[in-house]
């Protein structure tokens, strides 16, 4: 007898009417809740999708996922696991691979891939080619769960545990319909407000004095490029715009975030209110007055994160693990005198994570499946050999300050000794909680079409800033495009 | 008188021989036997990755979902009427020219000083050639530093000699091209430095000193002595820079991304962008195609231009390198 998914395969492409489909999954045994559910969607809801685009999943709704166990002794492992990832500490990465191997005698080669990683990997999912853990980010992980090109955990042992010890924004951005797709490797808050009080203490500007919303942020800009505080500008904004990761795209949806201003509803669908046009006009005028420097626009992010450590901005809004980086004297000209921007009413950034995901393939059994959680599990989880602690997720907290998604390496008294290192002072640990417990997920990265309107958002944001093209016409361009995305995948 | 080798023992059977064998192939057959394997293997990653891109070129296509609809040439049409092509080529055009005006600035110039005979001139001989041998990527990123005006060296030794009094920025939006060009022409110059230097070297030595009779100046010696010579390597070089630049990736993408906004989106980097960021398979390979068909230009009119010149000067040399003449 066909799987159930399969008739509702066989209905959505039209080879079977829907009397049959009843027919055949009453035969199956889909219980009449589920047929309900069926009925209850929208007529024309389901006519173009895929089956995996679809929230609604006979699959998950007629059958619960029976747990997996872990892979026995002397499971067969002569058949390698390919873990690919981006280019961050592969030292790291190559190291905790090692212990893995050893510990569970496995065969796992790691490597990065460099360039394009979203476009690569997406690449490697189209062709179907051997992967069994991959990096991604919240907004890939949607787009790689739709097609179906990544497993869920909920038939992973230790689902049930991992998902209680996770923050809760945490766990709801790893969460697609009701299942976990991710395990988290870092949580971090992008955009978060740094500053730098080597120029601010010449201004007179305490922390005391630290704009609490961007509209105060650019009223004190403005102050200290008047007062001569700095020659040069002072402010480095979150809009690079080469490399191979997102800046200007980025810093557009997480400053119209933090205002309120709509770019998407709740539903996902294009508003771009009259404050998004706002948003890019102001950004133009600062451009204009010298506020923000132009050199921004060809920077990759290792740049954009050296060029603060030069010291020269008086404020940027970063990755919150990097004011490890610009207070560490061996990379920053500034350091012990750049501290976070408290969050006082308005949030700052957004919540970004990097994630573990299982990749499906064609080729996988029951037996390559739990392979592949004990890995994820490994990276993600906890070490289920040595000592059962978060042992990855702890040793990026001490060693790059990248923070987890559970709550419990923050109260790790090894973790808080670790950032009370390099931290100017002792009292910015309830600081950086307190942005991070802010942080804002934009629910557009659980869309389709996301990753396409963002590449495009990319290019045409610096035409706008750099006046190459109108502002409300690059403006009215992305509402056209993200309304043509959401048309083109029928997703919204 | 003859006499006959009898080679089988009599009465023997003649040696059966297999169905099949090499030996009853001529020549030629056999020729096109060796090359199969080449040809099949060139079929396997060439032929079919071109007819791919040619058929996707004609269709709407959706690998992800896998679906595909036949649109004629609605992708060509797409592509030649959207503004951002007509942007890229002009910009390809532009940054060509400029990487082949400076990169045969740069080899000329470089190979008529290493033609003079002076002390450590196999040492720097040797130095000069090393830019060829690294990669577009590592010429970024050396580039990128260079230029940059946070730490880069330009700036560094400009502010310190006092020509400027705060950072300038190389990769402004009216000089990116510019400044790209500059350093793709530095990485690819050497190449055509050794093609020009060959030549020289085989200049007849009596014919500077007739020049020098003639009471020719350096610039009279070079064109009427020197650049008859090197005419021909220079066209050969020209092809290969031109090429080579106009379907430039790499050092656009890491040193600007395309920008400041979309000032240095070259057709090769607006194909990568509509293909791999966009989605747009079709589309994305109806620009490669435009852009095949663009080089396809180029490159017949380099030569059309270089064997032109050989009819028109039949006693052309094997190099192209006609006697030149001091009159």
């Amino acid at each position: 007898m066909k799987p159930l998914y399969e008739h509702f395969d066989d209905l959505l492409k039209g080879r079977i009417d829907r009397r049959t489909f009843f027919k055949r999954t009453a035969a199956a045994g889909a219980s009449t809740p589920v047929i309900a559910n069926y009925l209850a969607q929208p007529a024309g809801a389901v006519s173009h999708f895929p089956a995996s685009q679809n929230h609604f999943s006979l699959t998950r709704a007629g059958a619960q996922t029976a747990k997996l166990s872990p892979p026995g002794e002397g499971v067969d492992t002569s058949e390698q696991l390919i873990f690919r990832g981006w280019n961050y500490r592969p030292e790291v990465v190559v190291d905790n691979t090692d212990k893995f191997n050893e510990q569970y005698d496995e065969n796992v080669d790691y490597q990065t891939v460099t360039g394009d990683y979203i476009a690569i990997m997406e690449n490697f999912h189209i062709a179907n080619q051997p992967l069994d853990m991959a990096y991604a980010n919240p907004a890939t992980l949607a787009r790689w769960q739709l097609p179906g090109w990544v497993h869920d955990y909920e038939a992973w042992w230790n689902v049930d545990d991992a998902r209680g010890e996770l923050y809760d924004g945490v766990r709801a951005s790893l969460t697609i319909g009701d299942k976990l797709y991710g395990l988290p490797y870092f949580v971090s808050i992008r955009g978060s407000m740094t500053a730098n009080m080597a120029i601010l203490d010449k201004a007179g500007i305490t922390p005391e004095q630290f704009p609490k919303t961007w509209d105060e942020l650019y009223t004190q800009l403005r102050q200290l490029k008047a007062d001569g505080v700095t020659e040069e500008a002072p402010f480095l904004p979150h809009w690079f715009a080469s490399g191979v990761w997102y800046g200007i795209s980025w810093g557009y949806l997480f400053e119209c975030l933090n205002r309120g201003a709509m770019l998407f509803d709740e539903e996902n669908v294009p508003v771009f209110d009259e404050q998004t046009l706002a948003i890019l006009e102001e950004w133009r005028k600062l451009l204009e007055e010298g506020i923000v420097p132009e050199t921004v626009f060809t920077m990759g992010e290792p740049e954009f994160i050296d060029a603060f450590a030069t010291g020269k901005y008086a404020y940027s809004p970063q990755q919150i693990y990097d004011l490890k980086v610009f207070n560490d004297p061996a990379k920053s000209q500034v350091a012990g005198q750049v501290l976070p921007v408290p969050v006082d009413g308005q949030p700052w950034g957004l919540i970004d994570e990097g994630i573990y995901t299982v990749p499906k393939r064609d080729t996988d059994t029951e037996e390559k499946l739990a392979r592949k959680y004990r890995l994820a599990g490994f990276f993600g989880y906890r070490d289920q050999v040595d000592g059962g602690e978060l042992y990855v997720a702890k040793r990026w907290a001490i060693e790059a300050a990248l923070n987890s998604g559970y709550k419990e390496i923050l109260q790790d008294p090894e973790v808080i000794e670790a950032y009370n290192e390099w931290l100017p002072n002792q009292e910015l640990l309830p600081v950086i909680e307190g942005i991070v417990n802010a942080g804002q997920f934009p629910q557009v990265w659980q869309t389709f079409w996301w990753e396409e309107w963002n590449a495009q958002a990319m290019t045409e944001l610096p035409k706008a800033v750099l006046g190459q093209t109108p502002v409300a016409e690059v403006h009215a361009g992305l509402k056209t495009l993200a309304e043509d995305l959401v048309t083109r995948y029928q997703t919204s | 008188m003859a006499t006959t080798v009898e080679l089988a023992p009599a009465g023997s059977q003649p040696i059966p021989r297999s169905s099949w064998s090499s030996s009853r192939l001529n020549d030629t057959q056999f020729g096109w036997l060796l090359t199969l394997p080449v040809f099949l293997g060139l079929l396997a990653i060439v032929g079919y990755p071109t007819l791919y891109s040619l058929w996707l070129s004609f269709h709407r296509v959706d690998l992800i979902f896998k679906r595909t609809e036949y649109v004629g040439w609605q992708n060509y049409q797409a592509a030649l009427t959207s503004p951002t092509f007509v942007h890229a080529v002009s910009i390809t055009v532009y940054y060509t020219a400029l990487v082949t005006i400076f990169a045969l600035a740069i080899a000329v110039g470089g190979a008529l000083i290493l033609n003079e005979k002076f002390r450590g001139r196999s040492l720097v001989l040797a130095i000069v050639i090393l830019p060829w041998a690294v990669s577009l990527y590592a010429t970024a990123i050396v580039w990128k530093f260079l230029y940059s005006p946070e730490w880069g060296l330009f700036n560094a030794v400009l502010l310190r000699l006092g020509v400027i009094d705060r950072p300038f920025n190389f990769l402004s939006e009216h000089l990116a091209v510019p400044a790209v060009a500059i350093a793709h022409a530095w990485q690819i110059a050497p190449l055509g430095m050794y093609f020009v230097l060959a030549t020289l070297q085989v200049i007849p030595e009596d014919l500077y000193k007739t020049a020098k009779v003639d009471r020719l100046g350096s610039w009279g010696r070079f064109r009427h002595v020197v650049f008859p010579y090197i005419k021909a390597p220079l066209l050969i070089v020209m092809v290969l820079v031109t090429v080579e630049a106009a379907r430039v990736f790499d050092i656009i993408f890491f040193m600007t991304g395309g920008g400041p906004g979309d000032v240095s989106t070259t057709l090769t980097w607006e194909v990568y962008r509509v293909f791999y960021r966009n989605n747009q398979y079709g589309q994305g390979s109806a620009l490669g195609w435009l852009l095949v068909l663009l080089t396809t230009i180029i490159t017949t009119l380099y030569f059309l231009l270089l064997f032109w010149r050989r009819r028109e000067r039949p006693d052309a040399g094997i190099a192209g390198t006609a006697l030149p003449s001091v009159e």
